[in-house]
């Protein structure tokens, strides 16, 4: 008799192997994409505002889309 | 498949004038098959030593006459004897001639054999050397280790056929059966002078290729396999007894009264004084009950309550013998609520190393050792069991298996088990309820094994990733950006700062660094990265700050002036740094600014995503660990090498 060490999974067991399997999955893409955790909401400017002087945004700060460079 | 090699020749009976057959010139012994006289060769032809007794039928599929294929090699079955052993087991020991006109021994007992040849080369021990060998001895045969198994004596009860050598009827002589590695075996036979040796090797049944049922020395085997159940009644109560593996039981307790009986054959004796009362204990599956476990097709024939000596007191356990479909035992020991099924293994199998032991290089650590007693039982024995027998037992465990050792006198049996757990017996036993567990079993498993090996496997998936992201990683500053931030820049008046236009590739993560320089003072970095095609904002915040000083004689320091962010890629394309900067009020009239240094990295990835992941792996890992350490502390609660608090 060939000894096997090999036991029945629990069902426990074999969630947390899903579970990890889905969370490695996401670090995966996350590493190919270069996504981040915890990123802040993207600002979408709407295009009538580009040209203007300014886009405020909740929290007072004021982006300048049309900056360009130089003084 | 061609002929038997001999041609055969036939000479006539002293004893009853019929044919008997002498085919090979080495043939020893050979048998009357119509009045069973034993016939021996001698200078003057044939005598008769004795009438051969009848030979019990084990169900085996092999007969006097028959060629069959072991292995690779063709040999011809020529004859039998049925020793017995003082036990009261009996076997089968076919005489087989081999092709290059050979003998080899064929042993069969309880669905094992054992094929051995003389060992060549003259004696390798005496009478007096055989005598002395214990169970667990080592010994070299033809510069093969062996260790033996077994010392016992035997006596030839019947035999048919044509036999290799000279013997007595109910004569007892000693032999001692040996075990080595990779299924070799010995015997040695001390009923000549000098004691003989045999060696060989176990042989599967798989191995045995029988002839097709038109080859002439085809027989169709026992339709019954040698299991047709004896009925009788008991001797003690007049309960029914029914013994269901009659070929190899050779004692039989009445499961009403627990009173002994022998088996002989179709008979039944009752033996006085041996049973014990067994009250209203049971087994806890009735007699007779059939099921499958790991396999095999399993019959209860025989129960029996054993306890452990120790000297914090008595401790009882249940063994249930189940008899395979096919040939063989199995133990299927119920043991504070937890199954495990065990099948005897050879000694030679098992490797001692220090207080371990090792069976096919698996270790095995101690687990207990002590005395055992038999305190009675029901159902049937292929021994003659005795209630009140004491044996010295010794267990080892490596979950899922447990080894157990018995010895009694010059016997030692290595019995080696798997945990049964209450999914598989329900699977195996339909209808029948596994037992309610009452602590955790000596071979019982940690059920969540599978989940550590998954965190294993886990981790270094995540360390892969982990290393092939920052062995891939560009870890490019797209553009830097250096500014003095003036005392005025206030929360009601934030400083702007814009960067000049720079180019991201996209794909990889973004890192702002803020190098500040505060002393005693904070800064907070409002800032965003603007595409400036689209116009899409990355916001992100940066708070810096440093304070130091001295406190009764002791200086200290605390914050740190240089800051970071990260985010997730951004599409490729031009883009702006730009950033509005407040601070905390100038103390100092020497520093009145602030410098103020930011630099974009594309890809330099955070440790976000592998603290995250790690985190996960690591708790759970621990909760794991500490699951199994609490599951092993309460596996050897009652082992005489107890876990320590660890």
């Amino acid at each position: 008799m060939k000894l096997d060490l090999r036991t029945r999974p629990s069902k426990a067991s074999k969630v947390y192997a899903v579970s990890l399997a889905v969370l490695l999955v996401l670090y995966g893409h996350a590493a190919l994409t270069g996504s981040e955790l915890n990123d802040d909401e993207r600002d979408t400017i709407p295009s009538e505002e580009r040209a203007s002087s300014g886009h405020s945004r909740p929290g007072g700060f004021i982006y300048f889309p049309g900056y360009r460079g130089g003084k | 498949m061609s002929a038997p090699t001999a041609e055969p020749t036939s000479v006539r009976c002293p004893a009853c004038r019929s044919d008997v057959s002498l085919d090979l010139e080495s043939t020893c012994v050979t048998v009357c098959a119509r009045c069973l006289s034993v016939l021996e060769r001698s200078s003057v032809g044939l005598r008769a030593i004795g009438v051969s007794g009848k030979l019990r039928d084990h169900g085996s599929k092999l007969h006097s006459g028959l060629r069959l294929r072991i292995g690779r090699s063709y040999v011809n079955v020529m004859g039998r004897t049925q020793p017995e052993d003082s036990s009261g087991n009996r076997w089968d020991e076919w005489y087989v001639e081999q092709d290059d006109g050979t003998w080899a021994w064929l042993a069969e007992d309880q669905g094992r054999y054992f094929l051995t040849e003389p060992l060549g080369g003259g004696p390798t021990l005496n009478h007096a050397e055989v005598e002395s060998l214990e169970p667990g001895a080592r010994v070299m045969l033809g510069g093969e280790p062996f260790t033996v198994d077994e010392r016992d004596q035997s006596v030839i009860r019947a035999a048919e056929g044509q036999i290799p050598f000279f013997f007595r009827l109910d004569e007892t002589s000693t032999f001692v059966d040996l075990s080595g590695e990779g299924g070799r075996f010995a015997t040695l036979d001390a009923s000549h002078d000098p004691p003989r040796a045999y060696v060989g090797r176990e042989v599967q049944a798989s191995e045995l290729v029988f002839p097709h049922p038109g080859d002439p020395t085809y027989r169709a085997p026992p339709p019954t396999g040698g299991r047709v159940a004896v009925e009788g009644k008991c001797g003690g109560c007049a309960f029914p007894l029914k013994v269901r593996v009659p070929a190899e039981s050779v004692r039989v307790f009445c499961t009403s009264c627990g009173e002994a009986h022998d088996i002989d054959g179709d008979a039944v004796r009752h033996v006085r004084g041996v049973g014990r009362d067994i009250g209203k204990r049971q087994p806890f599956i009735p007699l007779g009950s059939e099921g499958t476990l790991f396999g095999e097709k399993l019959t209860l024939v025989g129960w029996v309550r054993r306890v452990a000596l120790t000297p914090e007191g008595e401790f009882p356990w249940d063994e249930h013998l189940m008899a395979v479909q096919g040939g063989g035992f199995r133990w299927l020991v119920l043991n504070q609520g937890t199954l495990t099924l065990g099948r005897p293994i050879p000694a030679g199998q098992v490797a001692p190393s220090g207080a371990r032991v090792a069976v096919q290089g698996v270790d095995f650590e101690p687990f207990t050792i002590g005395k055992a007693r038999t305190e009675r039982a029901v159902g049937e024995f292929p021994w003659r069991l005795t209630p009140g027998e004491v044996t010295e037992t010794a267990d080892w465990t490596r979950p899922p298996y447990a080894l157990s050792r018995e010895q009694h006198g010059t016997e030692a049996n290595w019995v080696l088990a798997r945990h049964v757990d209450a999914e598989t017996f329900e699977a195996g036993f339909p209808g029948r309820a596994a037992p309610t567990p009452a602590g955790v079993g000596m071979a019982q498993p940690f059920k969540h094994a599978a989940a550590l090996r998954v965190s294993l496997y886990a981790a270094i998936v995540a360390f892969a990733i982990f290393t092939a992201q920052r062995l891939t990683a560009d870890n490019r500053v797209a553009t830097r950006l250096e500014a003095t931030i003036e005392a005025t820049a206030s929360e009601a008046t934030p400083q702007s700062v814009f960067g000049e236009p720079f180019t991201l590739n996209g794909g990889e993560a973004i890192t702002v660094r803020v190098a500040s320089g505060v002393r005693s003072n904070w800064a907070f970095v409002d800032g965003a990265l603007v595409n400036a095609d689209t116009g899409v904002a990355q916001p992100f915040g940066i708070e810096v700050s440093q304070y130091s000083g001295v406190d009764d004689g002791e200086s200290w320091s605390e914050g740190d002036p240089n800051g970071a962010a990260s985010f997730s890629a951004l599409p490729p394309g031009p883009y702006t740094l730009q950033l509005n900067v407040i601070r905390g009020p100038e103390r100092s009239a020497n520093a009145p600014s602030i410098a103020l240094r930011a630099e974009v990295v594309e890809g330099d990835p955070s440790f976000g995503w592998p603290l995250l992941v790690f985190l996960v792996i690591g708790a759970a890992t621990i909760v794991l660990l500490m699951m199994r350490s609490a599951h092993d502390r309460q596996r050897f609660a009652y082992s005489d090498f107890p876990r320590d608090a660890s």
